[in-house]
Formats: C-alpha cells, sequence, structure tokens
C-alpha cells in the first residue's frame, strides 16, 4: 500500500471499535449473548451430559408428563423431549448461521456490484431483487421450498433466495453514498485495482450495515425455517427440528399433552428473541437507522 | 404528481412481471419432475405423458411462461392435482374467511396499538415502556403458530372460556352463506347468538395473527410520536391550555400517523404469511389452511396461484399506499424531485 492510499484509506468503524465489543453491548444484549453461547455449548455436548438419546423411541414412555429423568416430557413415540429440543435448537442455530453467512455474502456481493456499476449492470441487479422483494419473504421461502423439495439444504436455499434481496437493498444504498466520496475517486485515480478498492475501500463502510443484516438474517432465518418445518416443508421428522416438533406436539396438545409443543417453541422464543435484542443493540452502537427490517423479513 | 404515480405504476407492473417469471422458474424449472410429483410414484409411462400434455409441460419454456400468465391474469387457474375441484372454486370457497380474519385483525391491531402508543408517550411511564418492549420481542420472536397453540391451550383448554381450533362457528350454529364473511352471513341471517358465537371463534385467531403485527407497529409507532411530541406545534397547544393529553391525540397524532401508512403495506405482508401458518392451527376455512393442506399433498397448481395472489397483492397494496401517502403528504413529491 502506497503512503497516499494509506492517507486516503478511511478506516473502517470496525477497527477501532473491535476492541471491547462485549463491553459495548447493553446490558440485556450482553445476556442475550451468554444464553445463545450457554445454549450453543449445552447442544453441542448434549450427548456427552445427557443420558436420553433423542431418537430412541419406546412405546411404553409415550406422553409421559414431565418429571426429574424427563424434564420435557416424552413425545408420543416416548422420545425425550429434552433431548430433542436441546439438538433442534443446535440444529436451528447452525441453520441459522449458515443462511445468515450466505444471504449477507450473496446480498452483500450484489449491493457492492450494483452500488459501483452504474448503468445496466445495476439495473439488471436492482430488477431481480425487486422481483423477489414482490413477495412476502415467507411466501418466497415456502415457494421455494415448495419447488424445490424437502431437506435441510433446499430450506436453507430457500430462506436465502428470499432474504438476500433486503439486504441487497439496505447495503446498496449504503455504497451508493459512499461511492461519491472522495477517498474512492482518490484511490481509482491512484490506480488502485477494483478489487482492493472493494475490500479496503468499500467494504469497511459498509460492514457496520452488513454486521446488523447479519443478525436479522439469522433472527428471520430461524423463525423461516421453523415456519416451513411447521407446514411439512424443510426438514422432515424424525430429525428433530423445532417446527416440525411443534407440528407433531399439536395435535397431542389438544388431548392434554401439552409439553411436546410449548417447549421447543419457548426454545425458538429464546433464541430468536435474544438474536433480536443483540441486533438492536448492536444497531445502536453502530449507528444503523432504526429501518425494522426484522419485521419487514 | 402524475408522472410519480405513473413512474410507480410502472414499477409495480414490472416487481409483478419479475414475481411471475420467479414463481415459474420455481415450480416449472426447478430440480424434480413436477409430473412425477403430482401423479406419485405408480403412475405409468403413458399417465405421465398425458399429464405432460394437458399441463403444458411438453412444451418449451417460453411458451410455458405466456400460458401460465396468460392463465393466472385470465383466471383460467386450471384443477386441483389432488381433489380435482377447480382451483378457482377452492379460492372462492377460502378467500372470504382469510380477508374476514386479516381484516378484524387490521382494525383490532391498529386500534389497540394507536392507543398504546399513545398512553405511553403522552407521559413517560417506564413500566409501560418495559411491557410494550417485552411483548414486542414476544411478538417477534415467537413463531405465530405457536403462540396460537399457547393460546388453545391456555383459553380453550385449561381454561376453558373461548374455542379454539374449532373454525369460525359452532356446528349447533348454521347460517346460509351469502358473503362467506361468517360476521356478516351471520346478521344477514338476523341470528345475533351466531353472531356472537363468530366473535368468539374470532377472538384467539386475531390475537394470534395480531401478535407481531401489534408489536411492529406499536413500535414505530412510538418511536414516530415521541419524535413528533417534542415540537412546537405540540407545546403550543398545550400552551394554550388544552391537556397535554389532547394535544397529542388532536395535534401529534396526526401528524406521527404517516409511518404507519408506509407500515399497512409490510403489515399486509405480514397477515398473508401468518395466515398461513395460522389459520391450520384453528381450523379456519382460509386460503393458509388450503396452501397448507395443497403443499401436504404436493398439489402445485394452487401453490403457485397462491404465491402470484399473495405477490400481485402485495405489490398492488404497496402501490396504493404510495399514493395514498401522496395524498396525505405531499412533502414526497418535493423530496422525489431533489
Amino acid at each position: 500500500m502506497t503512503e497516499t492510499e494509506r492517507i486516503v484509506a478511511v478506516r473502517g468503524s470496525g477497527q477501532a471499535r473491535k476492541a471491547g465489543w462485549f463491553r459495548r453491548l447493553s446490558g440485556s444484549a450482553r445476556v442475550s449473548v451468554i444464553a445463545i453461547v450457554v445454549i450453543a455449548v449445552a447442544a453441542a455436548t448434549a450427548k456427552l451430559w445427557w443420558p436420553e438419546s433423542s431418537d430412541q423411541t419406546n412405546a411404553a414412555a409415550a406422553l409421559m408428563t414431565p418429571s426429574l429423568s424427563h424434564p420435557m416430557g416424552t413425545d408420543g413415540l416416548g422420545r425425550d423431549v429434552f433431548a430433542r429440543v436441546l439438538e433442534g435448537a443446535g440444529i436451528s442455530l447452525a441453520a441459522g448461521l449458515i443462511i445468515a453467512v450466505a444471504a449477507v455474502a450473496v446480498g452483500g456481493a450484489l449491493a457492492i456490484i450494483a452500488g459501483l456499476r452504474p448503468g445496466a449492470i445495476d439495473l439488471v441487479i436492482m430488477r431481480i431483487t425487486d422481483s423477489l422483494l414482490a413477495f412476502p419473504a415467507l411466501i418466497l421461502a415456502i415457494a421455494v421450498a415448495a419447488g424445490l423439495g424437502s431437506g435441510f439444504f433446499s430450506a436453507c436455499v430457500a430462506i436465502v433466495v428470499s432474504t438476500f434481496p433486503l439486504v441487497t437493498r439496505v447495503v446498496r444504498s449504503d455504497v451508493l453514498r459512499i461511492r461519491g466520496g472522495g477517498h474512492i475517486q482518490a484511490a481509482r485515480a491512484l490506480g488502485v485495482t477494483p478489487s482492493r478498492i472493494v475490500w479496503r475501500h468499500v467494504l469497511p463502510h459498509v460492514s457496520s450495515a452488513l454486521l446488523v443484516q447479519f443478525a436479522l438474517v439469522v433472527a428471520f432465518g430461524i423463525i423461516a425455517l421453523a415456519g416451513l418445518g411447521f407446514i411439512g416443508l424443510g426438514i422432515q421428522l424424525p430429525t428433530p427440528e423445532l417446527g416440525a416438533m411443534i407440528l407433531d406436539g399439536a395435535a397431542p396438545l389438544i388431548g392434554g399433552a401439552w409439553w411436546i409443543s410449548i417447549f421447543p417453541g419457548l426454545m425458538l422464543l429464546a433464541i430468536v428473541a435474544s438474536v433480536n435484542v443483540i441486533a438492536d443493540s448492536l444497531r445502536v452502537i453502530l449507528d444503523q437507522p432504526d429501518e425494522l427490517t426484522g419485521a419487514e423479513l | 404528481m402524475i408522472s410519480y404515480i405513473s413512474r410507480r405504476f410502472g414499477l409495480a407492473l414490472l416487481s409483478i412481471l419479475g414475481a411471475s417469471i420467479v414463481a415459474f422458474i420455481v415450480f416449472r424449472v426447478a430440480p424434480g419432475d413436477p409430473a412425477r410429483q403430482a401423479l406419485g410414484p405408480f403412475a405409468s409411462d403413458e399417465q405421465l405423458a398425458q399429464f405432460r400434455a394437458d399441463n403444458l409441460l411438453d412444451q418449451s419454456l417460453p411458451a410455458q411462461y405466456w400460458a401460465f400468465i396468460r392463465n393466472f391474469f385470465t383466471g383460467d387457474w386450471g384443477y386441483s392435482y389432488g381433489s380435482g375441484a377447480k382451483v378457482t372454486t377452492l379460492f372462492g370457497d377460502t378467500l372470504a374467511p382469510t380477508i374476514e380474519l386479516a381484516v378484524v385483525t387490521f382494525i383490532v391491531t391498529v386500534a389497540l396499538a394507536t392507543w398504546l402508543a399513545l398512553v405511553s408517550t403522552y407521559r413517560p411511564r417506564r413500566w409501560l415502556d418495559r411491557l410494550i418492549n417485552a411483548l414486542a420481542y414476544v411478538g417477534l420472536g415467537a413463531p405465530a403458530f405457536w403462540v396460537g397453540l399457547v393460546l388453545v391451550l391456555v383459553f380453550s383448554q385449561w381454561l376453558p372460556v373461548l374455542p379454539g381450533a374449532e373454525g369460525q362457528l359452532d356446528f349447533t350454529y348454521s347460517v346460509p352463506t351469502v358473503t362467506g364473511f361468517m360476521l356478516v352471513d351471520t346478521l344477514l341471517a338476523g341470528d345475533l347468538p351466531a353472531f356472537g358465537n363468530a366473535i368468539t371463534h374470532l377472538i384467539l385467531p386475531v390475537a394470534t395473527l395480531g401478535l407481531a403485527v401489534f408489536a411492529y407497529l406499536v413500535r414505530i409507532l412510538r418511536a414516530s410520536l415521541l419524535a413528533v411530541g417534542d415540537q412546537q406545534f405540540v407545546l403550543a397547544a398545550e400552551a394554550k391550555g388544552v391537556s397535554r393529553w389532547t394535544a397529542f391525540r388532536r395535534h401529534a397524532l396526526h401528524n406521527a400517523l404517516l409511518p404507519m401508512l408506509t407500515a399497512s403495506g409490510i403489515v399486509l405482508g405480514q397477515l398473508l404469511a401468518g395466515t398461513v401458518l395460522v389459520e391450520t392451527v384453528f381450523n379456519w376455512p382460509g386460503v393458509g389452511n388450503l396452501l397448507t393442506r395443497s403443499i401436504g399433498l404436493k398439489d402445485y397448481s394452487v401453490v403457485d396461484v397462491f404465491v402470484m395472489l399473495s405477490a400481485t397483492a402485495y405489490v398492488l397494496v404497496n402501490f396504493i399506499v404510495d399514493v395514498v401517502q401522496l395524498r396525505v403528504d405531499p412533502r414526497i413529491l418535493q423530496e422525489e424531485q431533489k
């Protein structure tokens, strides 16, 4: 990097603020981070410390009320609901992260390309995103998941397709705002390569927006995956996906066995509310507009 | 103004066109054989060929696409793969209950959200702020179908005060179908007990569907009221001697409602997606229930019409919101011109 470029380069907000990010979060957001870490670790290590398995059926122990050996009871096939909820939480968290990484990568890349290449390329990218934004996000996810067939992978693809356009729209407006800024023109004039301009001069400026969008997509992705599971798309039983478990427990619930549906839902609520609290706090710290894109999704 | 509106309308049409291409790709080009999916693993080759010919699946993609949008916009929606019923009939039968549920939810949540936002902003009340915040996180964090199950469990199983997953009306009542809207039909029949019964059947589905919408609207309106509440004209009204409540209700509220208007387009999306998940829980005989059953049966002739219908409705409502907004707040036009 030349000295001039170093002067021209505006340091992204991320680097200076990296130290002590945890302390900068609001109190409730810190609690939320800890809650998610605890859930993730508990889910990942469940086999080591919890004796019941999530898929061992036992007709003799079907529909047992919560007790010490089965703190969340057993389901219609006698499987331990606690073990299933833990495994389901792991699946939801993993899916949420995978979906958010993919959506932010695709959406962010398209936004930067569209923002830096006005004209035909921008037009085409924005027409595609507008076409996808013509659907309420969950309905698009349902359509794509129905078209692709059931399974973890197609559910994730469906949710990525329905979320990346919003990331593109939000981030592109950021790119457009900084494109006119002197430092990018200066870098171009100095002959800095386009890829270097993207990595050093554009990305640091949109990293805040990307981070907030990332958190929102994690939250939406987890809820949407459960929604797909509930209407029979996405991950199929016997895999303990939380939405599919809620569906599985809906009929027993009417008959009095409430625990099969209620506990997976509580777990979802704990995870998604925590992520939303973190997203809100990030938005405040990073000075991002309160556009409530989470509800838009 | 005309050029602004016509440009918006053009963009709306483009979006619908784009959406139709997306829907077409999802259901025709995606991996998997629609004929095989519709007819199942035991269908013979002749049956598969016949199905493809009937549904134009053997033609070129542009020809298929043209047939797809022509049929959609002329209302020729074909027959359900599963039951053989006309898809138009299926939607005709289920649209009214869904619209009734969505409209009642919309009215109730807007009214409640407006009231709560006013009460919580005209005078600072920390406990109310916290309560609203907590409610917002639950509303946005809990899947709607699960909230529905919890409500059924509490209000229909544990304290049996409200009907649970029992559709629109108890079996003991019978009301001739005129409009399909149960509240209207019971009144037309002059059957007040049935009208009351229909209302009790609406309470839990409306609460379920409304929670997320309510959480969203209250947050928007509160932020907007807090911003407007400090402005001079509100203080001036107070200085002239009206109470703070009246100053807020008569002066601040009108100016704070604009973001609500923008939000109503998004709310429609929430309601559309919400009905899909919520109707099943309550056995509500609406479009969402039809969709869920059709997905279970892999009956994509119903699914793609639903997807296109929701995209069209969503885009058009957002266009109408744009136009109404322009009517309410002409400043938008000036900003646009800058």
